[in-house]
């Protein structure tokens, strides 16, 4: 987002804008009016003034010559005479107003062309240069800057909630106190707001337990075949060919029901502690696929830098079990996988590339759906999904890809977390 | 002789079938379907050799029937974990299981994990050989199998001794977890195996009670194992 399309430029701008503009019409009007009242007043008293001097001279015999100087044109008609007894050298214009002036006794009617005020702009363009002009500035800035604030202080606040929402893949967050309880429309609005989240992980709550639930359950059923497939081999010998197959499928159902639980659990906030040492715990997760009888030859480069992520080192221990099995299961006995870890541009990056046949591209954009595995996969296709569901929760990205010289690569990147 | 084995899990079918498998290979067995159940047959004097304990139970659960056990009786137990349970945080709660096993599981894994419990009895010595070993203020003597701390005896379930009797043995170099699980658990290590990790972690809580000095006595060596240093002072 750019400066100028925040809502809090947007309205401060068009408030601040409407403020000044409403004032300076206002104020310019006013001052119109009171101007040409005060200039109206003015002429009146200095047409007055000369008419009686012109009369005065006319009653004495004594002929006003015209000046320059009487910049008003006036007109004198004795009271009930249409002849002038004073005229200005042209015709009287529409526009001209007239005043009646009693003089010794007769009232005489005085025509004269008002003046035109040209310095009315100049004093106005002065009065927006003078201090109080500089006051409605501020006045308007200060007063738009605070409208501003009321209206997207709270809409802020819920944007914070909301992305802490998101961040965080908690639904325990709620919009907090202040919010919620304003009387307004926008505390309405952050009230309902959380009753939707309510709605939101509830619905979610109750599918994962169901999901958790039926996966637990269906253990002890799986309990009672593999003790009812014991007591048959015992019957029927340990090679028997049956009891071995139900003792194979057995072991899958344990592993699909294993991964479904882990899926389920993925993006649940957990109790382990934070994450610290990534290079132990990446010769921690190598050590246990070693020990599963893989014939791979781990190459280990990782660098021990303390980062803080949000993922904590039991959800992180889960994930790289999971690229690591994946890589052990989908490549030939004795290739290596490359397991590198670093920390740079304040996220922690972790790849693992093997040196198997890759995946098809077409492929690679379903690796992190649930159960969506590569062709000639033998597995249940929700180990990378649980990755990716880990690494969104804590705002990372997982990108799955094929090296341009071959293998099939997964890069983690997970953002560091500012310990405040 | 025969051994004697008590079975507590609710889930009857299950230990029916358990039970049928474990007397056709020759076990005595008696079954619980409580954690309460199983407190009445102790309590009226019913000794076994061997225990396996579910730890999902409704009332009381597995650890809690252990935690009440133990001080008193020091029959091995083998507890039941659900998979993908927190077996750290499980084992580290409790004090005092010999081995667990995941369920659903292999009747045959269990059978295997019942006899090397049975086999690692008191009286059947690991390969450390016979003697009293001394290292710093800590002594062993493997034949009364006694473990002294300055004096002050620890006290150890069988597989801890051993732990600590191996250590000591190889005081000074780095015993790898294979090994160890091996010679004290009498089975492989596998993956995601910790329960070395807890024999081990449980003889340094008791060496650390008995004198915080030892705090340091077995050290962690990352990706490869244990070592029991010499230590100095005291």
């Amino acid at each position: 987002m750019r400066w100028y399309q925040h809502l809090f430029w947007r309205i401060f701008g068009a408030v601040w804008l409407v403020s000044s503009l409403g004032i300076v019409i206002s104020v310019s009007l006013f001052l119109a009016v009171v101007e040409s009242r005060n200039l109206t007043d003015r002429q009146e008293t200095r047409v007055s003034a000369m008419a009686e001097q012109i009369i005065h001279n006319h009653n004495m015999g004594i002929d006003t010559p015209l000046k320059r100087r009487h910049r008003t044109p006036i007109w004198i008609y004795p009271d009930g005479h249409n002849e002038p007894l004073y005229t200005a050298d042209r015709q009287v214009p529409d526009n001209a107003l007239e005043l009646t002036l009693t003089e010794s006794g007769s009232d005489y009617r005085v025509v004269y062309l008002p003046d035109r005020d040209v310095r009315l702009l100049d004093r106005l363009g002065g009065f927006w240069l003078s201090f109080q002009a500089i006051w409605v500035f501020f006045i308007s800035l200060f007063s738009s800057a605070l409208v501003t604030w009321i209206v997207v202080r709270p809409i802020r606040d819920l944007t914070v909630f909301i992305r802490r929402l998101h961040h965080q893949g908690s639904f325990s967050n709620r919009a907090d106190g202040r919010l919620v309880e304003r009387k307004d429309e926008l505390g309405e609005l952050a009230r309902e707001f959380n009753q939707m989240v309510d709605f939101a992980e509830q619905t979610l709550m109750t599918q994962r337990h169901l999901l958790q639930d039926v996966s637990h359950e269906l253990r002890a059923p799986l309990a009672r075949i593999q003790a009812a497939a014991g007591l048959a081999e015992q019957q029927w010998g340990e090679d028997d060919r049956s009891v071995k197959r139900i003792h194979t499928e057995c072991m899958n159902l344990d592993t699909l029901i294993t991964e479904i639980l882990n899926l389920a659990r993925a993006g649940q906030d957990d109790s382990s502690s934070p994450l610290s040492a990534v290079a132990d715990l990446l010769t921690t997760q190598i050590e246990n696929a070693t020990l599963l009888g893989t014939e791979h030859h781990f190459i280990l480069d990782a660098s021990s830098v303390p980062i803080q992520t949000q993922l904590h080192a039991e959800p992180f221990g889960r994930i790289v079990n999971n690229v690591l099995n994946n890589a052990v299961n989908h490549t030939p006995k004795g290739t290596e996988v490359r397991v590198s870890a670093s920390v740079f541009a304040d996220a922690l990056h972790l790849s693992v590339r093997d040196n198997g046949p890759g995946v098809p591209d077409m492929t690679l954009d379903r690796l992190g759906r649930p159960f969506s595995r590569g062709e000639a996969s033998s597995g249940f296709g929700l180990g990378l999904s649980i990755v990716k569901r880990e690494i969104d929760r804590v705002g990372g990205t997982v990108t799955f890809s094929n090296h341009d010289s071959g293998g099939f690569v997964v890069n983690i990147k997970m953002p560091r977390v500012n310990n405040q | 002789m025969t051994a004697h084995i008590l079975l507590v899990d609710d889930d009857l079918v299950l230990t029916d079938m358990l039970g049928e498998y474990l007397k056709n290979e020759h076990y005595e067995v008696t079954q619980a379907a409580s954690s309460e159940q199983a407190m009445a047959l102790f309590e009226r004097g019913e000794r076994f050799d061997l225990c396996v304990f579910d730890i999902m139970m409704p009332g009381l659960s597995g650890l809690e029937l252990l935690q009440q056990i133990r001080p008193q009786m020091t029959t091995p137990v083998i507890m039941l974990t659900g998979k993908g349970d927190d077996i750290d945080r499980i084992l580290g709660l409790e004090m005092g299981a010999d081995d667990y096993l995941a369920k659903p599981a292999n009747p045959r894994e269990l059978l295997a994990r019942i006899k090397a419990v049975l086999r690692r009895s008191p009286v059947n010595q690991v390969d450390a050989s016979e003697g009293v070993y001394q290292v710093g203020p800590i002594t062993l003597d493997t034949t009364t199998r006694l473990a002294c701390v300055s004096g002050h005896e620890l006290s150890l379930t069988s597989a801890e001794f051993n732990v600590l009797a191996l250590l000591m043995d190889k005081a000074g170099h780095v015993v790898t977890k294979a090994w160890l699980t091996e010679k004290v658990l009498h089975r492989k290590l596998t993956a995601y195996d910790r329960s070395i990790d807890v024999h081990v972690s449980r003889v340094r809580h008791k060496l650390t009670d008995l004198e915080p000095s030892l705090a340091q006595a077995i050290k962690t060596v990352r990706g490869e194992g244990y070592q029991m240093i010499q230590v100095s002072g005291v």
